[in-house]
């Protein structure tokens, strides 16, 4: 088995409207069957996290689906264990701090034991549905930039992307700011992962990620808003040594 | 496209508990806060409507997320069904033409502007 450090040769990661720099290395997760199933693992999540365009650029053309599926699923559970753990540990405090404001209640509840079984049981079902959802609607919205006239990657590009991208629920181990970290994360690999893949320029790829999130989720920045102003709001009635007046 | 077809299998599958999910999501907070439906307003509406078969209401009250819907579903069988007979599966387009992109984007536009005068 090789050492963790020592990664496949780095590969430049390809600029937009250049083709891929080297297609003989291959992501370390695709080639698990030589490095085995956890120096792969290991090995890809370093990639990701150190060199996001360096490990886009090495995805396999072929529409072999089921390797990032399970990464994926892989992947995001772990993270979601990570983040069901910090909602437990944290949620008493939580609520010790803003156990006074009633809108802030149900979003610091601690999650139930059942509500955590039935995640973990069904939570390869909700990604692949989920993945294969938002992987539709981000190629959409790179068709209607233009963003794929290059693209010899197609659907399954955008599918891989969105599977690896996955990697960015490791901002879930940061407690309390970890939901949004892992957010910003994954915006910013959607953007690499999806310039990189379809050979398409970053800020078309840019346009592409930001429609649906303006788009689609303008009630999750309307819950945000909401959110941040309730927190101002609690904030002005807060003082460090008592708590929430 | 065997996942295209594995999730219009599961959701089709889902669709008997299609709105007890609706209870647990969250209402739309746009709306909430501007008083306007927002761009994907609807959406799960539709889904649980053409769940229940309600195909009439789904496609008058929420024209575009309907259609949207059943373009997925049908696709996925039809991906579905091309693999199982062994025939060529659905390609999806590389590139959509200019034309095609302003008449995507201008059917979202008039679906929010329909949305918004019927108060979905």
């Amino acid at each position: 088995m090789r050492s963790m450090s020592a990664l496949p040769p780095s590969v430049p990661a390809s600029g937009p409207g250049s083709p891929p720099a080297n297609t003989s290395a291959r992501l370390p997760w695709e080639d698990r069957a030589q490095l085995g199933f956890f120096e792969a693992l290991v090995q890809t999540l370093r990639l990701l996290v150190t060199r996001p365009g360096d490990g886009f650029s090495r995805l396999r053309p072929d529409g072999d689906l089921a390797s990032p599926l399970l990464f994926g699923i892989l992947v995001s559970w772990m993270f979601m264990l990570v983040s069901q753990v910090w909602s437990l540990v944290m949620s008493s405090a939580l609520e010790d701090l803003f156990g006074g404001i009633s809108e802030l209640d149900a979003l610091f509840q601690s999650p139930s034991v059942w509500g955590i079984a039935a995640t973990t049981v069904l939570w390869p079902f909700f990604f692949v549905v989920v993945a294969f959802l938002g992987s539709a609607i981000l190629h959409g919205s790179m068709m209607i930039v233009g963003g794929t006239a290059q693209s010899k990657a197609g659907f399954e590009g955008t599918l891989k992307v969105f599977c690896y991208a996955s990697v960015s629920g490791m901002g879930q181990l940061i407690p309390i700011a970890g939901g949004i970290v892992a957010m910003l994360w994954s915006f910013i690999l959607h953007v690499t992962g999806l310039a990189t893949v379809h050979d398409a320029p970053q800020g078309r790829a840019l346009a592409a990620v930001l429609i649906p999130s303006f788009v689609c989720c303008a009630c999750a920045m309307g819950t945000a808003a909401m959110f941040g102003a309730m927190l101002a709001s609690a904030f002005e009635g807060f003082s460090w040594a008592g708590g929430l007046n | 496209m065997w996942v295209w077809g594995g999730v219009a299998v599961l959701l089709v599958a889902l669709s008997p508990w299609a709105s007890t999910l609706a209870d647990h999501l969250w209402g739309c907070t746009f709306k909430e806060f501007t008083g306007y439906a927002c761009p994907t307003c609807g959406t799960a509406r539709a889904a649980v409507a053409l769940a229940k078969l309600d195909v009439v209401h789904a496609f008058t009250s929420y024209p575009l997320p309907s259609l949207a819907w059943t373009a997925f579903i049908g696709g996925g069988f039809m991906s579905l069904g091309a693999l199982l007979l062994g025939r060529t599966p659905i390609a999806i387009p590389t590139s959509l033409s200019v034309p095609v992109r302003v008449a995507i984007v201008a059917a979202i536009i008039a679906n929010w502007v329909f949305s918004m005068a019927t108060g979905v």
